[in-house]
């Protein structure tokens, strides 16, 4: 029978262990404990006793029950032990202010980990039913129950996630006042909903096989498994002994079920050194050492890297390892992200050991290499990072497999030059594609990057290398191979065009144009306009940590670390000709508005004009900001002077942050005053007050707007939620933010503010409809729609 | 006195066992140490224990980490798991002292009658601190003839609480029958209570932390009475001579 126990102490009773939670939380956290006027704590219990309902019934009040001072709910098995109703509703009743909103915050203890009470507890169940069962299970947890009418879901989250509960250990969630009042928590399927979860997550339920693979590991023959993993691998010739037989073992084996994501963190695990993975015999030594023992879980430990990067390394190895040795792929599967304050990951593995996944063996096939060109065509400052990123990772991933077997760097020449390199091993000579390379070369070989390189691949790699670069999006171009003949060859549409010796080549420079008469790269002729002035929804981009490329495309992006919660904000800007110093501004109250603390300013120009110069050195003596210039580019050739700008800010929390869009219904618009430097600007970059967490959004608004745009700026604010307002507008906002407050937390933020001489002015309100009515100085009101403005 | 023996009730978390036994062996008892396996495993039911043992100490402490409330899970293993019946033990001539936690081990066992128990004090913080109490009344034989004392308290639990369902009637019974045999000087809270026959006896402070002047924090300030007996000792001087009487 599963039984759901909560017990308290009685409405007569102050609860002093409640009290003292409340007020440790003052002392860490003063806003979010003032908004809590009532706490009590219970004692919670998930039991599963293998007795008839009049013996449990019996048990629980003999073991639970004490009479004087608690209260005992269990649904309908005690009513009378609760109070009048014999629910919550009854402690409720003695809260000073009700009816009130309640909240309740759950914990439980994980199940890995020793929970002495629920042992406690379980014997003396057992001691009273007179009996012992492997089949009783407890679970014990607390029940924190709240009031507070300005709660709000982040609110819990922080108080359960900071301070009631330890996630390391235990596990909360949050319960509703109606879940509070209900009795379905009670309920059997419930509690035994819980229990059954736990059972399944017990290490040795954890390390079984997921349903579906179940019958594939019923007729599974595993002695020959283990006996296969322990084979002597270490030559490879030894490897060769193998027969097919050996890879017929179609079972795939997932050594952890999807309940790891719930509520489950594994202790002792496996721990593999980055050094196991340097070397291919210790890493396979310790796969093998670790697959047949059942310890299939392990845990990687790398100090700030990311966990895909982590599984790329660690794969990579057990690839190199399955290519030299004949052995089946190990592959990993990322799991979990770390807990908090732990840069620790874990994952599983999957042993995939079917039939054609085995890797030949490598052999040596001659000198022979495609020539590959792969590469980025543009400078990062105007392109997607994501692709920068993905090239370095992939020539990393290149170079630890030697799947490349040379690269060059092709920027700043011509093809011709480029291979002539000595060390590109093409001494003996090479056939050159022309079909299709006159274009993808106007793109690409003029980029003044090194991300951009000719690599030579030989035959057997070249899928591999193929795939790893579509993979990961990676542009590239199979343009000729290497020849033993000792001539150099340019073919179009399969027939030869010219050829000289190699030895010429690679002595003289005038070959080159005997060889190709045109220029193999081309002037650009098309040019983009520039972008300016970027809009956009903060929300729709936050808080999405896969976000890690910086691109103009991307005007706002993040990088957190998950387990600080901390956050570097880039916000990326692209301007033509008109930019000037108010802009800068502007984009720095942009970032203040989000929640940035302005860090540095990295530009890029583009056939810059003397006046950028000036006005960022300006920017440099004025805000003592750090500037960098990642690169200028002149290309008198392309008519346009682009700027691009990257303002990289600091983040506190990013939970923290805030939109530019208005979100709540009745909320105050302010105007607050204030330009890089003021106190309203360290005040919303969180660098001097408290009380920002009580701001729902803010906008910047641009200096040069006058009252046309300032409307424009709170149009923008409010289409998102298809929102209106009523506001004043009498005179000009200059510079500043607009931001929006809740009507109950006005007073704190308005006294923060006075406290700090932050010139502020109450505009006016958010209202539900999409209009927007202004009142002018002269008391007139205009109605504008919001649909209609944009 | 060496044929009575006294039995210390030992359980995961408890404290004190040595101080306990040390002062039951001052006063002329042969003291036993038992832990509740080694109960289970010997059968010391409630037959054994009238029969082997003229005293039961359950001492103070955290047991079983006070897990379904303090000394809640220890009373379920000598009441359920061992059948003991104090009062029955008692009517036989047997005492039983109950210290702290063993106090609240005392009251879950419905020794002093369902209506009475003790809750966590408005700090919710564990009272560390030497407190003056005086015994009332003379029913209890464990205080007979022992005026005001200082004794340690080492307490979380120690509002004294009366069922509000049940309260003129259950106070009315506490003074009637003279239950409350020790308060706390001055605020006068009820931090002793012993059943009607005065042989089982439940109190908060620790008398076993008090054997010798010495245990006193201030003791050099009277260095001249370094070698005095503390005055914990005398409860246990007490239950010597009434088991010699």
């Amino acid at each position: 029978m599963f039984v759901r126990v909560e017990t308290g102490l009685k409405a007569d009773f102050s609860d002093p262990e409640a009290k003292a939670i409340h007020e440790k939380l003052s002392e860490i956290h003063p806003a979010l404990a003032e908004k809590i006027r009532w706490v009590r704590k219970l004692k919670v219990y998930w039991i599963e006793l293998n007795a008839p309902r009049d013996k449990v019934v019996q048990t629980i009040s003999a073991a639970f029950r004490n009479s004087v001072t608690d209260w005992l709910f269990s649904g309908d098995l005690l009513p009378s032990a609760g109070g009048e109703t014999g629910s919550l509703f009854d402690l409720m009743q003695a809260s000073p202010f009700r009816p009130g909103i309640f909240h309740g915050i759950e914990k439980r203890k994980r199940l890995q980990h020793h929970d002495e009470a629920a042992l406690v507890v379980l014997q003396a169940l057992q001691t009273i039913l007179g009996r012992k069962s492997n089949q009783d299970r407890v679970v014990t947890g607390e029940l924190l129950l709240m009031e507070g009418l300005k709660l709000a879901q982040s609110d819990l989250e922080w108080v359960a996630r900071n301070w009631f509960s330890h996630e390391r250990f235990e596990s909360w969630s949050l319960l509703s006042e109606e879940e509070l009042k209900r009795n379905s928590r009670f309920q059997t399927e419930q509690v035994a909903k819980y229990l059954m979860t736990t059972q399944s997550m017990t290490r040795s339920r954890l390390l079984q096989f997921r349903p579906e693979a179940q019958a594939q590991a019923a007729t599974t023959d595993w002695n020959k498994v283990t006996e296969f993993l322990r084979a002597p691998v270490s030559t490879n010739a030894e490897a060769e002994i193998h027969s097919q037989d050996d890879y017929e073992i179609r079972a795939e084996i997932r050594f952890a079920s999807d309940n790891i994501h719930l509520d489950t963190q594994l202790e002792t695990e496996f721990h593999l050194a980055k050094q196991q993975l340097e070397n291919e015999n210790i890493g396979l030594q310790t796969v093998l050492g670790v697959l047949p023992d059942k310890h299939r879980l392990w845990q990687g430990e790398y100090n700030d890297a990311h966990p895909l990067r982590v599984r790329d390394e660690f794969e990579l190895a057990l690839e190199r390892i399955a290519e030299t040795t004949g052995t089946p792929v190990v592959q990993m599967k990322v799991f979990e992200d770390s807990h908090e304050g732990s840069s620790s990951y874990f994952w599983s593995s999957a042993l995939s050991m079917k039939e054609g996944q085995v890797r030949p063996r490598e052999s040596s096939k001659g000198d022979i290499v495609d020539l590959i060109f792969v590469g980025h065509h543009e400078s990062p400052a105007f392109n997607d990072l994501i692709l920068v990123e993905n090239f370095k990772a992939a020539i990393k991933r290149m170079n630890a497999s030697e799947a490349v077997d040379f690269a060059l760097p092709a920027s700043g020449k011509t093809l011709l030059q480029v291979l002539k390199n000595p060390n590109s091993g093409l001494k003996y000579g090479f056939d050159l594609v022309l079909d299709g390379i006159l274009p993808w070369f106007t793109k690409y070989l003029e980029a003044p990057l090194p991300l951009s390189q000719i690599w030579g691949v030989k035959e057997e790699k070249r899928s591999y290398v193929l795939e790893e670069l579509e993979e990961r999006g990676i542009p590239y171009l199979h343009f000729g191979s290497t020849a033993l003949t000792g001539e150099i060859r340019i073919l179009e549409q399969g027939e030869l065009r010219t050829k000289v010796h190699a030895t010429d080549f690679f002595k003289t420079n005038k070959v080159e144009t005997a060889l190709c008469a045109e220029p193999i790269y081309l002037e650009e002729e098309h040019v983009q306009p520039a972008k300016f002035k970027n809009r956009f929804s903060v929300e729709d981009l936050l808080l999405k940590p896969e976000t890690y490329h910086v691109s103009i495309s991307s005007p706002v992006v993040l990088r957190p670390n998950l387990s600080t919660w901390m956050g570097t904000m880039v916000l990326s800007d692209l301007c033509g000709q008109e930019f000037n110093p108010e802009y800068l501004e502007y984009l720095f109250r942009k970032c203040t508005a989000i929640g940035g603390q302005i860090q540095s300013v990295q530009v890029s120009l583009l056939n810059g004009l003397s006046s950028w110069q000036k006005t960022l050195n300006d920017a440099v003596q004025n805000f003592g900001i750090h500037l960098s210039q990642i690169e200028t580019i002149s290309k008198p050739e392309i008519n346009a002077h682009w700027l691009a700008i990257q303002v990289i800010s600091k983040i506190e929390d990013i939970r923290g942050i805030r939109s530019e869009d208005f979100k709540q219904v009745h909320d105050r618009i302010y105007w607050l005053q204030g330009n890089f430097g003021d106190p309203a600007t360290r005040w919303l970059a969180g660098m001097e007050g408290r009380y920002q967490g009580s701001i729902h959004s803010a906008v910047a608004i641009e200096s040069t707007q006058d009252r046309i745009g300032v409307i424009d700026t709170l149009t923008y604010a409010l289409l998102k939620h298809k929102l209106g307002a009523e506001v004043k507008i009498q005179h000009h906002f200059a510079a500043g933010f607009f931001v929006s407050v809740n009507e109950n937390e006005r007073f704190v933020v308005e006294q923060e503010w006075r406290a700090m001489d932050i010139n502020y002015e109450f505009v006016g309100r958010i209202t539900s409809s999409p209009f927007l009515v202004i009142r002018d100085e002269n008391e007139q009101s205009h109605t504008i729609s919001i649909e209609d403005k944009v | 006195m060496s044929q009575f023996r006294a039995l210390i009730v030992a359980s995961p978390g408890c404290r004190g066992i040595r101080a306990f036994s040390h002062a039951l062996n001052t006063v002329g008892f042969e003291s036993e140490v038992l832990t509740i396996d080694d109960l289970m495993e010997y059968k010391i039911d409630q037959d054994q224990l009238c029969l082997k043992y003229k005293v039961v100490v359950l001492p103070g402490g955290n047991t079983y980490s006070n897990a379904l409330g303090a000394g809640k899970a220890l009373a379920i293993q000598l009441v359920n798991g061992l059948g003991w019946n104090l009062p029955r033990f008692a009517e036989k001539g047997g005492l039983v002292l109950g210290v702290a936690n063993g106090f609240q081990t005392l009251l879950h066992m419905k020794v002093f009658g369902k209506d009475y128990a003790f809750r966590v004090n408005e700090t919710a913080e564990v009272k560390e601190q030497w407190i003056k109490v005086t015994p009332t009344g003379n029913r209890c034989v464990w205080l007979r003839g022992l005026g005001t004392m200082e004794l340690p308290l080492n307490q979380l639990d120690t509002e004294f609480v009366i069922d509000p369902f049940a309260f003129i009637e259950a106070k009315g019974r506490l003074e009637r029958l003279g239950l409350s045999c020790l308060k706390e000087d001055g605020s006068q809270k009820v931090v002793g209570l012993c059943d009607p026959t005065g042989l089982i006896f439940g109190l908060l402070p620790h008398p076993e932390f008090f054997l010798s002047w010495t245990n006193m924090e201030d003791w050099y300030m009277n260095p001249t009475r370094a070698a005095a007996p503390g005055q914990g000792l005398a409860l246990f001087e007490n239950a010597a001579k009434y088991c010699s009487s």
